[in-house]
């Protein structure tokens, strides 16, 4: 029998570079970093006071004002995206049987930009969120089932929030699926708007973020010496998975072929990688032998690279041990550098890029690595994107709870 | 030619008990775990009942240092997560963690965490938020928690589908098998959801029972009395369990899902998606309606979903419609942790021969009639079970579990 394969055929983006796939594709280019100071709230007394934030999101754009009301900043991003990766794929939807289109958008941080506002108000007296859609503001599944509801999809609808990995793994959930025949179709990707006073503050408290507050465009420098902690983003990114068959039957644009996943635990500390990055790289040999690639068919990683003191040099590590000598061939870049750590999206923007790096024959820089660590002395191909055919690639995550996830990509040419 | 997938353990944090003897027995007697809400000060509350898990010590599974840096919900995953393991009487070893993974389903996972910090937050500033914060409150941390806990190092989700999330977790895991990305897996779903906020949220939502009972199909039912805890059953495959030597009584024969519409509110559940689930479960499971010995319900005492469920299985199942029991009559609604408490008592119906009862039904509302509906447990032979867990916004997810032969 033979197997399935799952191309990309749409990408949409909602992130601190802007609105829309065209923003995210110039900023993977332009060589900088949108981290600026936090305005979202008033955090003048954080150690940590920057951010990537998404300017000028208009969720009225894109849906009914009314609906946009009923739901948290984080739905409303992932229906942008959404949107538009289904406009950008040329489907119609929900097509002719929508019970085999469906949706895999995970979060990570949960609807916490509406859960504390709603704890604010509550406190102050104020008319709260209980009084209209309580449930569908707060509940983490609500961005996946809104997207559903918005496209008319039917399919199967799950949502994954595994942290870090959340993106990476509803992505390669998604895939599962089509490849098992249970859809031709999944909208997958991530969405997160934790820009919110204890969301932030959590991770500001035990010193995970960057305190670089007086230049806040150089903060997010993945593999550098002076990298101090990451800078939270907020987004989502979206990628329209499809059959292969139902792709070539419609004459599809497709940017990639997701080949395999993979995703192991470490076991071994909630917030700390172990030095040895032995899960890390079990995950991506999974996910290489899922897609029958031999590590030396991959090119480039898009790295987890999330400018912490840890985790840049435990994934060098661990990108060592998966690919052996020919580590050294590998170029490694991390998109954190440009549009920060956006969290449950951050593999969705992963994917985002990766397809852009395929459709475009580039690959992205990682920005702000000027001084690279000795600890991480892989290409990470500093400050300028680079030319590449692509022929196979990694995107690669990890992150508290100890979770990694790994997916192939492989560029696909039609006949 | 699937791989069998065969379910040597089972887990259990409740209302009614913990552990698989202690549920079961509570099961048997048909035992109420709904009873005054004392986890925080409801005097002021909407609500004043609740169905707490009662009796539970932490410190009987977690070291008490590190319970400090979990919400309950995480307690009860490790807990539930140990019990589990024990109860297949398998060993993590250096040889076969990598092989064991880990899918949980909840809807709501820290958020009494999350409250008591945004509290202290609120009051006296970020200063003295407890550094914890970030590994507690967010739908990642049972996972986390619970593969440090136990060794566990393989293959791993967390899905949140609100009252289907434990059907989800576990449909993932048995993909997990079926594809030889693991041997065995711990699946299933956790949920502690008794904050003020949440009760308060549900309350404005009309969820809630004013009557303060769980009385799923009756006349007098009003809404859904909220429950907490955690059910988490091994799954492990045929070959795995029979080279050790598991006792399996049951097996996983079929996962369905699918999704459509909701309301405004996102409580409503949509009968075409339910009934779709219902049939992609059996259809996955090769079994016919005639094949099935029990379908544990949905039914959490909700006016209108219960009536679309009794509706769905009358159409389904026409004049011999097998047993029909709802569990969340003794549970109350656990939210993401249904379907795994659900699947803890769809394995002792099975192992024991024993159908528990619907409890509360006193009233039969003609508009909402299941006509098998058992209201007294009894002895009977159970080789096919079909659960509901019919989610919120949209999603609806049924499992098939079957003896082993």
């Amino acid at each position: 029998m033979t197997t399935r394969r799952i191309v990309v055929t749409g990408v949409g983006s909602v992130a601190s570079c802007g609105v829309g796939r065209e923003a995210l594709r110039a900023a993977l280019r332009g060589g900088r970093s949108f981290v600026r100071p936090l305005t979202r709230f008033d955090a003048s007394s954080y150690p940590s006071r920057i951010a990537a934030e998404v300017d000028g999101f208009d969720p009225a754009s894109f849906m009914d004002p009314d609906d946009a009301e009923r739901i948290d900043r984080s739905a409303q991003f992932a229906v942008a995206a959404a949107v538009e990766a289904v406009r950008d794929s040329g489907l119609v939807l929900p097509g002719a049987d929508p019970r085999r289109a469906g949706v895999s958008i995970g979060i990570a941080a949960g609807c916490m930009t509406s859960c504390e506002d709603h704890l604010f108000r509550q406190d102050r007296g104020e008319p709260d969120l209980a009084t209209g859609g309580f449930y569908t503001r707060i509940a983490a599944s609500s961005a996946s089932a809104v997207v559903a509801r918005h496209l008319g999809l039917r399919g199967r609808t799950h949502t994954l929030s595994t942290g870090c990995t959340t993106g990476t793994d509803s992505v390669g959930y998604a895939f599962q699926q089509i490849r098992a025949g249970r859809a031709d179709v999944m909208i997958a990707g991530g969405t997160d708007a934790p820009i919110a006073p204890l969301a932030y503050g959590c991770f500001a408290i035990i010193r995970a973020m960057s305190t670089r507050n007086e230049d806040p465009e150089s903060a997010s420098r993945p593999f550098d010496r002076d990298r101090d902690g990451f800078v939270l983003g907020e987004g989502a990114g979206v990628v329209v998975l499809e059959s292969l068959d139902h792709a070539l039957r419609r004459g599809a644009p497709v940017y990639m072929e997701v080949a395999g996943y993979g995703t192991t635990l470490n076991a071994h500390h909630m917030t700390a990688p172990p030095p040895d990055g032995r899960e890390m790289a079990r995950a991506i040999a999974m996910a290489l032998d899922d897609a029958r690639v031999n590590p030396a068919g991959i090119e480039y990683v898009s790295a987890h690279g999330s400018s912490t003191p840890l985790n840049d040099a435990a994934e060098t590590t661990a990108l060592k041990r998966a690919f052996g000598d020919h580590a050294r061939r590998l170029w490694v870049s991390s998109i954190k550098s440009v549009i920060g750590h956006t969290f449950g999206a951050a593999g969705g923007h992963q994917a985002a890029a990766a397809a852009l790096a395929f459709r475009d024959g580039l690959v992205p820089p990682t920005v702000n690595l000027r001084d690279p660590d000795p600890a991480c002395d892989l290409d990470c191909v500093p400050g300028a994107p680079r030319p590449r055919r692509l022929g196979a690639m990694l995107q690669n995550a990890c992150g508290f709870c100890g979770k990694n996830a790994a997916i192939v990509y492989r560029r696909f040419d039609a006949a | 030619m699937r791989r069998r997938v065969l379910v040597t353990g089972v887990g259990v944090v409740s209302p009614i008990g913990i552990g698989r003897e202690a549920f079961g027995a509570a099961l048997r007697e048909g035992r109420s775990g709904i009873g005054p809400l004392t986890r925080f000060d409801a005097r002021d509350g909407p609500c004043r009942v609740a169905a707490e898990v009662r009796g539970f010590d932490a410190a009987a599974f977690i070291d008490p240092r590190e319970a400090r840096r979990m919400d309950p919900v995480d307690h009860y995953a490790v807990a539930a997560a140990r019990l589990a393991l024990a109860d297949a009487g398998l060993v993590v070893t250096d040889a076969n963690r990598g092989r064991i993974g880990l899918v949980l389903g909840t809807a709501l996972y820290g958020v009494q965490f999350g409250e008591a910090q945004h509290a202290v937050f609120r009051a006296a500033g970020l200063r003295r938020v407890s550094p914890y914060t970030a590994i507690a409150i967010f739908p990642f941390s049972p996972i986390g928690f619970v593969s440090i806990a136990l060794g566990i190092t393989g293959w791993s989700n967390v899905i949140t589908s609100c009252a289907a999330s434990g059907a989800d977790a576990i449909a993932h895991a048995r993909d997990a098998i079926e594809a030889g990305t693991a041997d065995v897996m711990i699946a299933g779903g956790v949920e502690a959801p008794l904050s003020p906020t949440i009760l308060r949220g549900l309350d404005a939502a009309a969820a809630l029972s004013r009557g303060a009972h769980s009385r799923p199909y009756d006349r007098g039912r009003d809404g859904f009395v909220l429950g907490e805890g955690a059910g988490l059953v091994v799954l492990e495959a045929e070959d795995h369990a029979r080279a050790r030597g598991a006792r399996a009584d049951a097996e996983l024969l079929g996962c369905g899902t699918a999704n459509g519409p909701y309301d405004s509110g996102g409580l409503g559940i949509d009968y075409d998606t339910a009934a779709e689930a219902v049939a992609a479960a059996l259809e996955d499971a090769r079994c016919r309606p005639g094949d099935v010995d029990l379908v544990s319900a949905n039914a959490a005492s909700e006016v209108e979903n219960d009536r679309l469920e009794a509706a769905l299985i009358g159409e389904r199942y026409g004049g011999a419609c097998p047993p029909v029991t709802s569990i969340r009559s003794m549970v109350g609604q656990t939210l993401g942790a249904s379907a795994g408490l659900q699947a803890a008592a769809s394995l002792f119906a099975i192992r024991e021969g024993f159908l528990p009862p619907t409890i509360n039904y006193e009233t039969p509302d003609p508009g909402c009639l299941v006509r098998s509906l058992v209201t007294q447990g009894r002895a009977a032979p159970v080789r096919r079970v079909v659960q509901h867990s019919f989610g919120y916004l949209g999603t609806q997810s049924v499992l098939v579990f079957g003896a082993a032969a």
